[in-house]
């Protein structure tokens, strides 16, 4: 599935569920642009143009933070130590816990739901985001269906 | 085993109301509204009603206190009584369907609101039963829940 870059072998499967970030981080950019290229030759007050400068210096941290640390992070399921890794690419990987230890959690606590997972004894505490967003709309529903047949269902068979 | 969240009482464990939580929070509304409601400046009635309405918000969230969920393990059902006035409504725990958090997220990264709920499949139809609720961490919610998870068995 192109959204994911799901790759699967015997013994590992590994995919990143946050490509779909790349979107925002575009959208965002054109924001940034906006703010330091249209709006200093644009007649308006200093006062007004600071504040679109403290906008765009705040939104380009954003930027930079989620495309640094969070849109290629990679989740990978690995059988032969039996645990769940997860890799920034070119900075760490970090075990995060066993297959036994994994609970899967529905997340809305930004508005759209999200899969998740997160070791028993605190799930809803610390998890781990793996899957994109899904809108509650046709094009969401559609989305969540593929994302379920793809890669959730072979993944809970993965881990038994 | 004893448990944070529940009062046993042989086979039957009642989930405590949050006693500090909800009275502190219907307690600050209801105080406000007390203010608003009596010592408004001259001739700004609105204040007034502002007031009223912050202390029927309050008794609201105060009536949660009178609230009795209990896992009845032998009758393998939930037993829900939202508040004083209102009828108690039995669940199959073989409706179970699992336990949901559902939070709101705001201000980079701060849980505002958040709720531990038990959901349940009756009949095709999707049930939502709030047990217990938080604000700025869902620590305590967990917390409960895998009490719950304990008390219900559901762990192998």
């Amino acid at each position: 599935m192109a959204l994911y870059n799901l790759e699967v072998s015997d013994n590992i499967m590994r995919f990143q569920p946050n490509l779909g970030y790349y979107t925002k981080i575009v959208i965002f950019l054109c924001l940034v642009g906006v703010c330091f290229v249209v709006v200093p030759f644009l007649n308006i007050g200093f006062d007004v143009k600071r504040f679109a400068y403290f906008i765009g210096a705040g939104v380009s941290c954003y930027v930079m933070y989620d495309f640094l640390f969070v849109v290629k992070v990679t989740m990978i399921f690995d059988r032969n130590t039996r645990a769940v890794y997860k890799k920034i690419p070119g900075i760490y990987t970090k075990r995060l816990m066993g297959f036994e230890e994994i609970k899967l959690v529905n997340d809305t606590s930004y508005g759209t739901l999200t899969y998740h997972i997160g070791a028993k004894s605190n799930y809803f505490v610390k998890n781990y985001e793996i899957s994109d967003t899904f809108s509650n709309n046709k094009k969401g529903h559609q989305r969540q269906q593929e994302f379920e047949t793809t890669i959730l269902e072979p993944l809970l068979e993965f881990i038994k | 085993m004893t448990y944070k969240y529940f009062v046993q009482d042989g086979n039957k464990y009642q989930l405590k109301s949050q006693l500090v939580f909800i009275g502190l929070l219907s307690g600050l509304f209801i105080l406000g509204g007390l203010k608003f409601t009596f010592f408004h400046d001259e001739g700004k009635e609105g204040a007034m009603w502002v007031g009223v309405f912050m202390i029927l918000l309050g008794a609201a969230a105060a009536l949660r206190l009178t609230a009795k969920n209990t896992i009845d393990m032998d009758a393998k059902q939930l037993l829900v009584k939202k508040n004083i006035f209102a009828g108690e409504v039995a669940y199959n725990l073989n409706d179970f369907d699992g336990f949901l958090v559902a939070s709101t997220v705001a201000f980079f990264g701060v849980t505002m609101n958040a709720t531990g709920n038990m959901t349940f499949n009756v009949n095709g139809k999707e049930k939502n039963i709030m047990l217990n609720q938080s604000m700025f961490t869902v620590k305590p919610l967990n917390e409960m829940i895998n009490e719950a998870t304990s008390i219900m068995q559901l762990e192998k």
